[in-house]
């Protein structure tokens, strides 16, 4: 069944359906909660909780893009979150530096006599890419999440955000800014190798 | 980045590699690139690191986020709440409206008033009845609201029988007492006066202050006298002797009850507001938060 099909059944009630869609989706709005939140236990509830409301108010999208009416939810989840986060502040467990930025110094930044060639990993690239997203305000991670890290075209990101076109073209634009001069240091200490497949690519 | 690339400049960029620009905007930013070097390397950098966030693997998911039978349910189940707490805050918000409106309160106020000024009531019909017959008047001294809180065993006879004394005086005496501290009230005619003409009716409050250097004892304020008989053929249920009549007697804290029987329809009136506005904005509030916690 295609998609819209799929919608269709979702809501007269099918839990089926409904089910195959969040199949097809949970990877994306996984990812875009982890985007947001930065923390796995609250990444896998915001998207349990995402997709649970939307089950609940399925009967009210109106057509259009699914993926994007769902992952409106998933933002709003997620900033319901964040919100809840800054009324009841936790303390993190790792020390803070100056910034209130945890210490977790990972070797290929910090110490430049170990060879990069191995210590560049997949995750440590991840880590290093959240900590400057982190960095963004929620709004332009978002939209950088979506377009960037997830392929959106932007009229697909400003129906997810609920903005105008030029809204997102905005923000895309003051976001991989900062967060081109945040990775910048990233980009020195990656291996010729990776720099040059990386270059090949862009 | 470069002090020659502007927001503008970074913004066209932005939109270039993603190939949202129009002919014309593209065109021309095309033109300035080949004419600029900054532009070209403020490019290259944009375009690496959007490379590089898309060379990212997404984060796995832990698990599978598929909706049991019971989440399901339960997520139905859920809703009917919103539309229960909106019209519950909807009602109380019209009933608080129409308290205010119609002052339903005020118009039910001698229903919920304490027997007091009921008391008072048939005293005063009372008393208009005796002077339109104008016959020895039928003296029925249900004892005037004071008398059923005094506490210094003044009980009803405190000279103020209320058949037969003119009524202003008494309204009047109402409203000039201050409410908190007992009065010394006067009757200015001395006893022999009053004993000449007993039937005259007694002005219980003057006009003007009392001289304050006369001042009765407690003992003589509470002393009851023995009753005298009395003429008439109706029902008597109390007078004040006539020798009391013209002293001065110390008078308890009538204007404290009185004051709280005529207030405490407005306090209960108050009340109902309060519990209903506080209902409106409690039931308000959860249906908005669970809305907005609700809404895709």
């Amino acid at each position: 069944m295609d998609e819209p099909t799929l919608v269709s059944a979702a809501q007269q009630g099918d839990l089926d359906a409904f089910n195959r869609l969040v199949l097809e989706h949970q990877q994306v709005a996984y990812t875009v909660a982890y985007g947001i939140l930065a923390d796995d236990a609250a990444s896998d509830d915001a998207t349990q909780n995402a997709f649970i409301a939307a089950y609940r108010n399925i009967k009210r999208f109106r057509g259009g893009s699914f993926r994007a009416w769902l992952l409106r939810i998933v933002a709003n989840t997620c900033y319901d979150e964040l919100r809840r986060r800054k009324r009841r502040p936790t303390t993190a467990l790792e020390p803070l530096d100056e910034d209130e930025d945890e210490i977790e110094s990972p070797a290929w930044l910090a110490d430049g006599s170990n060879d990069p060639q191995d210590v560049v990993e997949q995750s440590e690239l991840n880590r290093a890419v959240q900590r400057c997203l982190q960095h963004l305000p929620d709004e332009f991670r978002m939209v950088v999440i979506m377009v960037d890290l997830q392929g959106f075209d932007y009229q697909e990101a400003a129906e997810a955000i609920g903005k105008p076109l030029g809204t997102v073209k905005s923000r895309l634009a003051r976001a991989r800014l900062r967060l081109r001069d945040c990775l910048q240091k990233v980009w020195e200490l990656l291996p010729a190798e990776f720099r040059f497949e990386i270059e090949e690519i862009a | 980045m470069n002090a020659r690339i502007n927001s503008k400049d970074w913004l066209l960029l932005s939109a270039y590699v993603d190939g949202q620009l129009t002919p014309g905007e593209r065109a021309k930013l095309e033109k300035q690139l080949n004419e600029r070097q900054d532009l070209q390397e403020e490019l290259r950098s944009l375009k690496r690191m959007r490379a590089l966030l898309r060379r990212l693997p997404p984060k796995p998911v832990p698990h599978n986020f598929t909706l049991t039978t019971l989440m399901a349910r339960q997520a139905q189940r859920r809703s009917w709440w919103l539309p229960v707490l909106s019209f519950s805050s909807l009602t109380a918000t019209l009933l608080l409206v129409a308290s205010f409106l119609i002052k339903l309160p005020s118009a039910a106020m001698p229903a919920m008033m304490a027997p007091i000024p009921m008391a008072a009531a048939e005293a005063d019909r009372a008393y208009e009845s005796a002077v339109e017959a104008e016959q020895p008047p039928i003296i029925i001294l249900w004892g005037r609201p004071e008398a059923l809180y005094s506490f210094n065993g003044m009980g009803g006879g405190d000279g103020l029988p209320i058949g037969g004394a003119p009524q202003p005086a008494l309204d009047a005496s109402r409203e000039a007492v201050p409410l908190t501290e007992p009065e010394l009230e006067m009757v200015p005619p001395p006893a022999e006066k009053e004993a000449d003409s007993p039937q005259e009716p007694v002005e219980m409050i003057p006009d003007e202050e009392p001289p304050p250097e006369i001042a009765m004892p407690a003992a003589t304020a509470t002393a009851l006298p023995p009753e005298e008989p009395l003429s008439g053929s109706g029902p008597i249920l109390g007078v004040r002797p006539a020798s009391e009549r013209g002293e001065m007697t110390l008078r308890q804290p009538l204007p404290i009850m009185v004051v709280e029987a005529e207030e405490m329809p407005a306090n209960r009136l108050s009340l109902l507001q309060v519990a209903l506005a506080a209902f409106a904005l409690i039931s308000g509030l959860t249906a908005f938060m669970l809305w907005k916690k609700s809404r895709p």
